[in-house]
């Protein structure tokens, strides 16, 4: 096993940058996703660590040794591909074998190690059939089998889940994630899906357009995003954006609404002078709720609106209001009497607000 | 799925006139050969005498015929030979995504576009023994001090080399000229069609390009050779135009064809019985190639 360190990662494609002077250092047995939206660079880093792309500028390390020049072959990795790239023409045993042949291992001790993987992934029924009799999720199992039987230093995954079906996901989800322990691996994993990101990864490294947004544990960036685009990006549904003034009581001040703001948040206020600015003003969803179901609302700390849709999800209901012609999503309680058409009165947790630069779009701390 | 009457009938009405037509001149001139292989046939006068097997017997007799058999399977086995490889090879040259890959491939597939009566008569002068590329060895031995003229027979050599005549290689030369481009072209379509992913997988495994060619990309290539082995076939085994116009039958059949031993019995000695007889030989032929192919790909679709 190994770490992952990138030194000034530069990756150019004529005259875009896929990837602009990243940094960043994935720990040895750590499980480290890249998610942003698609055409970010992450699946491109990726393909750099891997030795697919080469790097246009900047040092990438593969458990302290220099790889810039090494073939794929030889840096001792394993990549799980999106398309699953099983080998058509060859059966599972086949498949997993083929890395194991290359390397000129003996026979026996090949058939010991497929079947120790097939036995790990449950697809030691498979080990005959070709790729064309599997099913979408026996594939991805044969897909991580061929990857692991290798036992390489590192795991590369490039959106292995995204061909599934929802369900199928979320149970390979839950089964990567224990391979991970199983195997004491260091894995980097690449989505555009922040659920995975979530639910999967020790860190989570943003992209947006080539340049990491932010790095951090999934708790830590979900909690404190560094800009308006974390913030956006992380968390489903997405966090509110809503335009607003501070005014010298420190009141957040917006067209239909007057918030007041809780210690924390007037010390941040204090913190940066932003008496009298605009900002942008950011409230998760699960921080709205319907104001029938609040005891001792605190002043000043509703919002009136126009229910405009309303979604049952069975444990919550999801309200979308107009705010200044802006639709607002609210998680609230599945009791709550919320017709579209109606007025409905928010409460919001003072506490869990998030303050932006209107510019630089950066989070105030 | 239940078709409805409307939708039955516009069904029929399309699918008649093909199955009327094929069924009229396909099998019912097969058929008709049948019967007239079997008959008496000689001179502009139909004769539906029943001969029995008499025309194949003879057929079989014949030395000119047992030439025609041997010079078209030689002719075969080295024309797919080189369409198959050569075409495979320029393929796999152009799936490196060069530059100018377009102008190359329309290079390549150029020939098939051209007649074989008009490419047979441009091979003919090519090598015709006392000019074209005699000419050009000439030339290229005297550059090197060597002063001789060179005298390859080419296509009216009656040398062999074993049971294959020599003067087959101009033809076998210009046949797969016509030919490369279009195996070329199957070639790449299906290398186009391999995903990427499975070439990195495989380099991310550890294996070198020669062996991601060998190991991974050839095996998935197995159908497209199969396929074209198959259509290359059947025009082998048919191949009449290029070699009439280029050579015709050649001193002492060195370059005689069963099509062409064919088309001289039936059309200028008029021996329509005989000649329906050798058309059959080459139905078998052909059949032998084309009837497992059909038969495995009916199969699949099932």
């Amino acid at each position: 096993m190994a770490n992952v360190i990138l030194k000034n990662l530069t990756k150019k494609f004529d005259d875009v940058v896929a990837v602009n002077n990243m940094n960043s250092t994935v720990e040895d047995k750590a499980f480290v996703v890249l998610v942003g939206p698609s055409g970010c660079g992450k699946t491109t880093v990726l393909r750099t660590i891997a030795g697919l792309e080469e790097a246009t500028e900047g040092d990438i390390y593969i458990g302290d040794r220099l790889v810039n020049d090494i073939a794929p072959k030889d840096r001792d990795i394993a990549m799980v591909f999106q398309n699953y790239a099983l080998y058509p023409h060859f059966n599972v045993y086949d498949n997993m074998a083929f890395g194991l042949r290359l390397r000129r291992i003996p026979k026996l001790e090949i058939n010991r190690m497929v079947h120790e993987a097939a036995k790990i992934l449950k697809i030691e029924d498979l080990l005959k059939r070709k790729p064309k009799q599997l099913s979408g999720g026996q594939r991805q199992r044969v897909a991580l089998g061929r990857a692991i039987v290798r036992d390489p230093k590192v795991f590369l995954m490039d959106e292995p889940l995204s061909n599934l079906d929802a369900k199928l996901r979320v149970q390979m989800r839950t089964e990567i994630a224990k391979l991970h322990q199983r195997l004491n691996a260091t894995i980097i994993y690449v989505t555009h899906d922040q659920t995975e990101a979530m639910t999967m990864a020790d860190k989570i490294i943003i992209m947006k357009d080539g340049i990491v947004q932010q790095t951090g544990g999934p708790q830590e960036v979900y909690d404190h995003p560094n800009n308006m685009f974390v913030a956006g990006f992380m968390g489903s549904p997405a966090m509110n954006f809503l335009d607003a003034a501070i005014t010298d009581r420190m009141i957040l001040k917006g067209g239909m609404f007057e918030l007041n703001t809780a210690d924390r948040i007037k010390k941040i206020i204090k913190d940066n002078n932003l008496i009298g600015k605009e900002i942008v003003l950011g409230i998760r969803p699960e921080d709205l709720e319907d104001s029938n179901f609040v005891q001792n609302i605190p002043a000043n700390s509703t919002i009136n609106a126009n229910v405009e849709v309303t979604e049952p999800m069975g444990s919550e209901i999801y309200v979308y209001v107009d705010i200044e012609g802006i639709l607002i999503t609210a998680r609230v309680n599945p009791k709550s009497k919320c017709r579209s058409g109606e007025k409905a009165s928010l409460c919001v947790d003072i506490d869990k607000m998030h303050l932006f630069d209107k510019d630089t779009e950066k989070s105030y701390i | 799925m239940k078709q409805s009457r409307k939708e039955r009938t516009i069904v029929i009405l399309t699918i008649t006139p093909s199955v009327v037509a094929v069924g009229v001149f396909v099998y019912g001139f097969i058929a008709w050969s049948i019967r007239v292989s079997l008959s008496d046939w000689i001179g502009i006068r139909p004769d539906y005498t029943f001969a029995g097997l008499k025309n194949f017997i003879s057929l079989f007799k014949s030395v000119r015929f047992l030439i025609d058999i041997y010079n078209n399977i030689f002719f075969t086995i080295l024309f797919l030979a080189i369409c198959v490889g050569g075409g495979l090879f320029l393929a796999i040259l152009l799936d490196q995504f060069i530059k100018g890959e377009g102008i190359f491939r329309t290079v390549y597939l150029f020939p098939l576009a051209i007649s074989p009566v008009v490419s047979a008569v441009v091979w003919k002068w090519i090598f015709s023994p006392k000019v074209g590329v005699n000419v050009l060895l000439t030339n290229l031995l005297s550059k090197i001090g060597i002063e001789r003229t060179v005298e390859f027979g080419w296509y009216t050599s009656t040398a062999s080399f074993g049971p294959f005549n020599i003067a087959l290689i101009p033809i076998i030369i210009a046949a797969s000229w016509g030919f490369v481009g279009y195996v070329m072209a199957m070639y790449l379509a299906a290398l186009r069609g391999i995903p990427a992913e499975l070439k990195e997988a495989a380099r991310v495994d550890g294996a070198s390009e020669f062996k991601i060619y060998m190991k991974v990309i050839l095996p998935l290539l197995k159908p497209i050779t199969l396929s074209a082995l198959i259509i290359l076939g059947h025009i082998s085994l048919k191949m009449f135009d290029l070699v009439y116009v280029m050579t015709g039958r050649g001193p002492g059949f060195v370059t005689d064809f069963p099509s062409i031993f064919m088309y001289e019995t039936t059309f200028a000695a008029n021996k329509f019985s005989q000649g329906a007889a050798i058309s059959l030989v080459m139905l078998l032929m052909v059949a032998v190639v084309i009837i497992p192919y059909l038969t495995m790909s009916l199969r699949r679709e099932t």
